[in-house]
Order: C-alpha cells, then sequence, then structure tokens
C-alpha cells in the first residue's frame, strides 16, 4: 500500500519523515523550496504579452509580428527548460513548472483569437455542445465533421459547466480545456517520475513532450483530444500503479480497478484516437511483458511472480499485469465502436488513414513524387525557417538508437521501458509520412502519442548524462541543452504549422483561421435567425463551419450521382450537371463568397479535399464562376453583405421542367 | 472519539457544504461571476474528491495523484452520468445539477462511513507547508500579466473587427421550417456595421413597380427590419430590394414569387 504514496528518491519523503516524528511546531514546517518559480512565473506572464503584441502587429501587418511571437514562445520554453534541467531544482518547483509551461502555452493558443473559436474542429465540437444544449440530447448529427456525435464526452462537460454557470459555450470550453491541459501537465510529469524514478527525468520528459507538433494549438483547441489526452494518460498512470511489485490491499486493489474502469470508458466515450492508441500501447505492454516471463521461464531462472502483484476476484487467483487494462481499454473501445460509433470513426477516420497509405505507396512506387516540405499551396516558409525545422528534429533522432540501445540491453529495463521505446521508434515513420499531402494530418495527429515514447527517451538519457563539476562547465551545458530544447519546441512549431497559420492576420481565402471574417459571421448570424435550421447548403469551407455551427445550416459535401457538389461553385457558367446536383442533392441554399477570386486556397482546396482541382489548382476561381446565380436563373438572392451572398434554390428546384422540345 | 473523527474527516465535511452551496446557487442564481467561481468546484473538484476518497482512502495514494484522480474523476462522472441520464431525462440545468450533487453526497457519505474507526491511532499528518510570499506575489503578478496579455489580444481582434466597413441587405420569405418559402409574407432589412451612422435609401420594387421606399437611420452595429405590405405585392413576378447610399445603389437582393409550382422528380 505504501508504494503509491512513497515518492521516489530525492523528493520530499525525509521531510514527511521528520513530520511523522512529532515535528509539529509551525518553525518545524518547511518551506517548500520554489526556486526560480517567481522569476520564471514573471518571464512565462511576460512572454504571453509579447506573443500577444505579436499577433496584434501582424492583424495589423506591422514589421516585427513575428520576432515577437518567436520571442514570447522562446522566452516561455526556454528558461522553463532550463530550470527543469537544473538539478538543483526540488520536486514541488518542478511540478509547478511543468504545470506553468502547459498552462502558458495553452494560453498561447487563446491569445490567436480570444472572442471566438476558429474553424474547423472548434466550431464542430461547439456545434455538436449547441446540440446539448438546445435539444437536452447527445448524438446530434453534425454536418461539420461526421465523427463527433459518437464521442459527446466533451461536449456533455462543456454543456454541464455553460448550464450551470451561465457562461457561453466558448468561455465554458476555454475553461474546460485549460483545466485538462493543467492537469495533464501534471499527469505527465507523475507518470514519467514513476517509470524513470526521478523528479528531474520527468521534468526534463515533459519539456520534451510539449516539443510534440500539436502542443501548441492543435491539443490546445476546444476538441475531444485534448481532454482524452488527460484521460489516457490517467489511465496509464494508474495502469502502471497497477503493475507494481508492491504489495496491495483488497481495497486498494478494487480502489485502482474501479478508477481504470470508470477513466477508461470516460476516454472511450471522448475520442476514437486515443483509445486506439492507448489500446494498441497497452496490448504491446501486455505481449512483452508475457515474453518476458517466458523467456524468464525457458531460461530455467526462478523469477516468480512477486507475491505482492497477486489479487484475487472471488475465487480466482489473478496476477497484477498489463493484461488488464490492455482487455479493459481494447473492449471498450471495441465495444463502442461495434455498437455506437463504428460507422461514423470509419467516415471520418477511413479516409485520412487510406488516404496516407495510399500516397506513401504511390510514393514508394514511384506514382507521385513527393510534396514540397514546408510549403502551402500559397504560402512557404522561409529558408531559414526550414533550416530550423530540419535542425529541430535530429535531436529527437538522435534520442532513439541511444535510447534503444539503452532499454533493450540494460538487465533491468522491464516491458514497460521496451514498449515505450518502441513507441518513440514510430517517430522516424511519422516524419516520413510528411512527404506525402495525405500522410501528412496522420502524421501530426500521431504525434502527441508518439512524443509520450520520445519524452521517457530524452528522461532516462538526459537524466542520465554526467554533468560537468566545475559550476561554469555545468552551467554552459545546461544552457546548451536548454537552447536544443528550445530549438526543438520552436522547430516542432514551424513543422506542425505554415506561416498564415501560426499567428492571426488579415483575410485569406481557404485557410480556416485567417478566413473568418466579419462578413462571414454576420452572415451566419443572418442564417441563424431568418433560415430554417439544418437546410442544406452548398458552401465553401470556411464559411461553411461558420454557418454550420453559428448559422445552424447543414454543409454538403461529397458527390451525387457520381458528381462533385462543389463543382457547382467553380464553373464559369451554370450547366446542367450543376442544377442536377442542387435538384437532386436538395440544395437548399447557396453560399457564395466574391472573395475566393482573390488568390488560391491556402489549403489547396476552396470545399473539400477531395473537389475537382483540389491541390493542383495553379489559378483561383474566376469572377464570372462567382457571379452566374441571376435571378432569372433560378437563384433567390435573398442576402447580400459585399462579400458573402446567400441565394435560396426554391425557384430552381421547384419550377416545372420545360417540356421537350420547347425552346 | 466521534468529534475527532469529524476533525478527521473535515475535507469531507467540507465537500459535503460546498456541494450543497453549489446546489443552492445553481438553484438561485442565473449565472454571473460570483456563480461561475461558486459552481466551478462542483464540475471540476467535488465529485472527483469524494470519489478519490471512497477509491482511496487517506494516505494511500500522494496528494499529487490524489489532485489528478479529482480532477480526472469530476469530469468522468459528468461525461458518464450525461451519457447515461440522457437516455432517460434531458440533460439540462437541473439535470446536471441533481447528477453532480447526488454523486458528490452520496460518494462523501460512503467514504465517511468507511472512515469510521480508523481512527484509533492516525498517524499525524504532515501540516501542508505554505507557499513563501515571493510565489504568491509572483503568481498574482503572472496572472495579471496573462490578463494583460488577453486584454491586449482582445482589444487587437475587436480593432480587426471595427475596420470592416460593410451594410448587409436582405429580401427573405418569412414562414416556413421545411423548405425555403418564396411566398410573401417577406421581410427586408438592413444591418449596419459600417463603424458609424449612416443614412440608407431602400427601394423595393416588383416587376418595375414600386411597393415602397423607405429612409433609413441607423447606428453602427444596428439593424433594421421591415415586413413588406402583403396587400401591395402581386402572386408572381421579381421583387428587388435596392439599398442606396450617397445616392447610388450599394446592395441589390432579390426573390422571384410564385416560381414554385409542384416539386420536380429529384431523380
Amino acid at each position: 500500500m505504501a508504494d503509491l504514496v512513497a515518492p521516489p528518491a530525492g523528493s520530499r519523503a525525509p521531510r514527511v519523515a521528520r513530520a511523522r516524528a512529532g515535528h509539529r511546531r509551525r518553525s518545524s514546517v518547511p518551506r517548500p523550496r520554489l526556486g526560480a518559480l517567481p522569476l520564471l512565473l514573471l518571464t512565462a506572464g511576460a512572454g504571453l504579452v509579447m506573443i500577444a503584441l505579436g499577433n496584434n502587429a501582424a492583424r495589423q501587418q506591422q514589421a516585427g509580428a513575428e520576432l515577437l511571437f518567436w520571442a514570447g514562445l522562446a522566452v516561455i520554453y526556454g528558461p522553463i527548460a532550463f530550470r527543469l534541467l537544473s538539478p538543483s531544482a526540488s520536486r514541488t518547483e518542478r511540478i509547478s513548472l511543468v504545470v506553468t509551461m502547459g498552462t502558458a502555452l495553452f494560453l498561447v493558443k487563446v491569445l490567436y483569437n480570444p472572442l471566438q473559436y476558429p474553424p474547423f474542429d472548434e466550431l464542430a465540437t461547439w456545434r455538436q455542445t449547441h446540440g446539448v444544449l438546445t435539444t437536452g440530447h447527445l448524438f446530434s448529427s453534425n454536418p461539420i465533421a461526421a465523427g463527433y456525435p459518437a464521442f459527446p464526452g466533451l461536449e456533455t462537460i462543456t454543456a454541464a459547466l455553460s448550464e450551470l454557470s451561465g457562461l457561453n459555450i466558448f468561455h465554458a470550453g476555454i475553461i474546460v480545456i485549460g483545466v485538462a491541459r493543467a492537469t495533464l501537465m501534471l499527469t505527465l510529469f507523475l507518470l514519467l517520475e514513476k517509470i524513470v524514478g526521478s523528479a528531474r527525468a520527468a521534468g526534463i520528459g515533459v519539456a520534451v513532450y510539449a516539443c510534440n507538433p500539436s502542443f501548441l494549438y492543435f491539443d490546445a483547441q476546444f476538441g475531444h483530444e485534448s481532454l482524452a489526452l488527460l484521460l489516457g494518460g490517467t489511465l496509464l498512470l494508474l495502469a502502471v500503479d497497477w503493475v507494481k511489485p508492491a504489495r496491495l490491499s483488497p481495497r486498494l486493489t478494487t480502489g485502482l480497478l474501479a478508477a481504470m474502469v470508470v477513466v477508461a470508458c470516460a476516454m472511450t466515450i471522448t475520442h476514437h484516437m486515443t483509445s486506439y492508441a492507448l489500446s494498441a500501447f497497452l496490448v504491446c505492454w501486455a505481449i512483452l511483458a508475457a515474453l518476458e516471463s517466458r523467456r524468464w521461464k525457458i531460461r530455467g531462472e526462478k523469477r516468480s511472480v512477486p507475491s505482492g502483484r497477486r489479487f484475487s476476484i472471488g475465487s480466482r487467483r489473478l496476477v497484477r499485469s498489463p493484461t488488464l487494462p490492455a482487455v479493459l481499454v481494447t473492449a471498450l473501445a471495441g465495444g463502442w465502436f461495434v455498437f455506437v460509433g463504428g460507422g461514423q470513426t470509419t467516415q471520418e477516420l477511413g479516409s485520412v488513414f487510406s488516404g496516407a497509405a495510399d500516397s506513401v505507396i504511390r510514393l514508394i512506387f514511384g506514382g507521385s513524387g513527393p510534396k514540397t516540405l514546408f510549403q502551402g499551396s500559397a504560402q512557404s516558409n522561409s529558408k531559414l525557417a526550414q533550416a530550423l525545422a530540419f535542425a529541430s528534429v535530429i535531436p529527437l533522432l538522435a534520442l532513439i538508437p541511444w535510447g534503444l540501445w539503452k532499454t533493450w540491453r540494460a538487465t533491468d529495463a522491464g516491458a514497460l521501458w521496451r514498449s515505450l521505446s518502441l513507441v518513440a521508434l514510430l517517430y522516424p515513420i511519422t516524419l516520413g509520412l510528411r512527404l506525402t499531402l495525405s500522410g501528412t494530418e496522420t502524421s501530426q495527429r500521431a504525434s502527441e502519442f508518439v512524443f509520450v515514447g520520445l519524452a521517457f527517451l530524452a528522461a532516462l538519457l538526459i537524466d542520465g548524462l554526467q554533468l560537468p563539476k566545475r559550476a561554469l562547465a555545468r552551467t554552459a551545458m545546461l544552457v546548451a541543452l536548454a537552447g536544443v530544447a528550445t530549438l526543438t519546441f520552436c522547430g516542432a512549431f514551424i513543422i506542425s504549422a505554415l506561416p498564415d497559420a501560426r499567428q492571426p492576420g488579415p483575410y485569406l481565402v481557404g485557410a480556416d483561421a485567417r478566413s473568418v471574417s466579419p462578413q462571414g459571421m454576420a452572415a451566419a448570424r443572418f442564417a441563424s435567425t431568418h433560415l430554417p435550421t439544418e437546410s442544406r447548403t452548398l458552401v465553401d469551407r470556411s464559411n461553411g463551419t461558420l454557418l454550420g455551427s453559428y448559422g445552424g445550416l447543414d454543409q454538403i459535401l461529397g458527390s451525387i450521382h457520381g458528381i462533385p457538389v462543389a463543382r457547382v461553385l467553380f464553373g464559369r457558367r451554370f450547366e446542367l450537371a450543376d442544377e442536377k446536383v442542387i435538384r437532386n442533392d436538395a440544395i437548399a441554399y447557396v453560399v457564395i463568397d466574391q472573395r475566393l477570386h482573390r488568390e488560391l486556397p491556402n489549403l489547396g482546396f476552396y470545399v473539400e479535399p477531395g473537389e475537382p482541382g483540389a491541390y493542383t489548382r495553379t489559378k483561383p476561381l474566376s469572377r464570372a464562376a462567382l457571379r452566374k446565380f441571376p435571378v432569372d436563373g433560378g437563384f433567390n438572392r435573398i442576402y447580400s453583405n459585399g462579400a458573402i451572398s446567400i441565394y435560396a434554390t426554391t425557384p430552381l428546384r421547384y419550377r416545372r421542367r420545360a417540356p421537350a422540345g420547347t425552346p | 472519539m466521534a468529534g475527532k473523527g469529524a476533525v478527521r474527516s473535515i475535507d469531507l465535511l467540507l465537500t459535503a457544504f460546498v456541494a450543497l452551496i453549489g446546489v443552492v446557487v445553481a438553484l438561485v442564481s442565473d449565472g454571473g461571476t460570483l456563480a461561475t467561481v461558486a459552481l466551478l468546484p462542483l464540475v471540476f473538484v467535488l465529485p472527483g474528491y469524494a470519489l478519490s476518497a471512497v477509491l482511496f482512502p487517506p494516505r494511500t495514494i500522494g496528494d499529487d495523484l490524489r489532485l489528478v484522480l479529482t480532477v480526472v474523476l469530476s469530469l468522468a462522472v459528468i461525461a458518464l452520468g450525461g451519457l447515461l441520464l440522457h437516455l432517460v431525462a434531458v440533460l439540462e440545468r437541473g439535470t446536471f445539477v441533481g447528477l453532480l450533487a447526488a454523486v458528490t453526497l452520496a460518494a462523501t457519505a460512503i467514504a465517511l462511513k468507511g472512515r469510521q474507526g480508523k481512527w484509533n491511532d492516525p498517524p499525524p499528518r504532515p501540516r501542508r507547508p505554505h507557499p513563501p510570499i515571493a510565489v504568491t506575489l509572483a503568481l498574482a503578478a503572472a496572472i495579471g500579466l496573462a490578463g494583460v496579455a488577453i486584454a491586449i489580444a482582445s482589444a487587437g481582434a475587436h480593432r480587426q473587427i471595427d475596420e470592416a466597413h460593410f451594410t448587409s441587405l436582405w429580401l427573405v420569405p418569412q414562414g416556413g421550417t421545411r423548405l425555403p418559402p418564396d411566398e410573401p409574407p417577406l421581410l427586408v432589412g438592413i444591418a449596419n456595421q459600417q463603424g458609424k451612422t449612416v443614412d440608407y435609401r431602400l427601394t423595393v420594387r416588383q416587376e418595375g413597380t414600386e411597393i415602397g421606399t423607405w429612409r433609413v437611420r441607423l447606428g453602427d452595429g444596428r439593424e433594421w427590419e421591415i415586413a413588406l405590405p402583403v396587400e401591395h405585392l402581386s402572386p408572381a413576378g421579381t421583387l428587388v430590394a435596392s439599398l442606396h447610399r450617397f445616392g447610388r445603389i450599394v446592395r441589390r437582393v432579390g426573390v422571384r414569387l410564385g416560381a414554385q409550382t409542384s416539386p420536380s422528380t429529384n431523380g
């Protein structure tokens, strides 16, 4: 029982022992050694102010915007990384620092737009939460993201907070994700501390985890994964406690089991990918643990299961091993897939993974060349940024062979260490996926899981480095390591986001967050008050998420009878095929943004990745294509704000077709 | 001994007390900062703390792991409880308050019962150390700086929104919930987002015949809307609304009335 309480070496055990020995006078209560925490709290705050100023400068296209932004990030991350590397920081200080780092970097995402969610994922979650608040029920359909209705965990929590406090969805969502982020940092710290056995290693590991390309924006957004990572991390933490060799009382065994069941259930209904990734990891861990036991038996070594790891359910005597958590998570995720979310999950993830696999096969067999790295359809990174991004992956790649050698050669390395090193081995593969257009998303979405393995290796290896005894040399080495960590952190952000996506700024075509404009918001407000909800609407992606969330309309995608619906927007003239799409797909409204002709879409497509001409266009849409919907042609132009017009298709869809032969 | 036990279980008694305060606030308040502050523990802390007290008696896990479990189990209670309750009830304020209060109070009661008689020889718990004043001040300053950063970013975002000057015009058939209707009554409306008060002239014509002209003075951010007089409209023909400013047309929208005959076959 005591093992769950006992902190690792170098922590506060002596203090607790002294207190238990009867030192109860106030003067005997030791102050927590928080070292540089006050200073680093202030530098983190200053970094946030720099980023806010940089973002404002970017909105006005003023000089120095990028410099302020990057300097702000470095001011938040660098000093905290340095202190986490230092051997002199106390455990309490390290915990405070990782929570400060996680919270400050979460606020960087809030500073991007502190007034509203940008498209795409966050508005999909907004719509789902709005559905819970307005209907009082879960699982309402979501035209923005097909897979969202089947995983209502985050929406239920946000709706509960919103209902109870009166906060709107935006503010409630920020609080939920902010609390989840701060708790995730503590969870990761405890997890790595339990695995590696050192508070310093844990702090270093968390700092390296923050270098994953999804950490700054994607996993700070109002999305399922941001919450599920906390649930998955907690489950892993409980599983590590579960397999500890120490004897547990029946009550504590039951407590751990019950906690694992509750957290696993919550994770299962919150996010598919996290459940599947954790399931895969636990299965791998269970297999390696089983092989380990088998190897002992084959060698004739008498390494019997420690008696402390035995427990009983009824009359059955069992051993606490990773098998039970693996079976639990796999069964829950599989059951939820089969009975609830299979169709929607397949619809959402199927295209992502099949696209990635297809593009990798075509790349390998010469069907297509690699994509140009660090370049979007209408923008690219500077040479310096590209060099920084390339340089940032080198330290991480270097960790892997070193870590594998250490974890697989060491006699005392357990199955958990080996499983985590195998996870880290996936990192080069995910980098390879970035050579293809479709694989980039898979790579991005895998990073938050793969970096758990890299964080473990970094914790293990860097903590094990022998620091010089001379103070100056030691400080220089720590500064160098912190510098490399900061470079890795900044490089990862370059890898994950193109320049226009990093900071706010003027309107851009097809650029998700940068495509949100007051005109789009005004059109969405009009739709919510004047148009029937869930009306089927043909619209570009950015306005589609605004209209699909705040406007309550349903954006129509895909194809009908083999004709892609997006083609209606692209041709210079309105043709018979376009009319068929509108009639057959029962499209009630067509929304046209006249600004689409200004430039190529940043994302590479106007409506959806599968549209005709996606990623291959060399010229933007013509003005004629956007002005081909006259009232005489069967379109009622019911709304206009200059940039955006909404056309009702009623006359077109319900007019009597001319008899054959009529001129 | 009972009194001593109560002192030892002060955390659980406090949990129940704060939960009850949260229930009262949720029932009598419609929101606001104070209500939010009072209710945040009910969402993020109390159910999880009470459950962790049931599953892990005192001193069986460290404070840091208990903190993680407090938050995570609280969130799990809402997610899983909401999922179960949605099968039998509508998820609304009362449902959520009932769920969180019931779980918190029930778990607190079980944990209290579990602690009974376990205090015969309790090891003295180490006093919780207080953070140094420098850390408290630095934390306050850092929160202040984060607030300043958010204020700066909000001001920048507002300024960008305010720089977009435009006017919206709409002419939309009113009524009908399933399909976009194309019959009277019709609403015509203007929304001013020009950043200042603007004088507009709106004319509505049907096939060249003037239905009406309105002079509208609208402040920034204000809307104006009117239902077109049905008696002046013909059942068929194209209706066009033109918005004039400084003597020239700045917006035009149009609706064709009476186009609906019968739904065409949808192929």
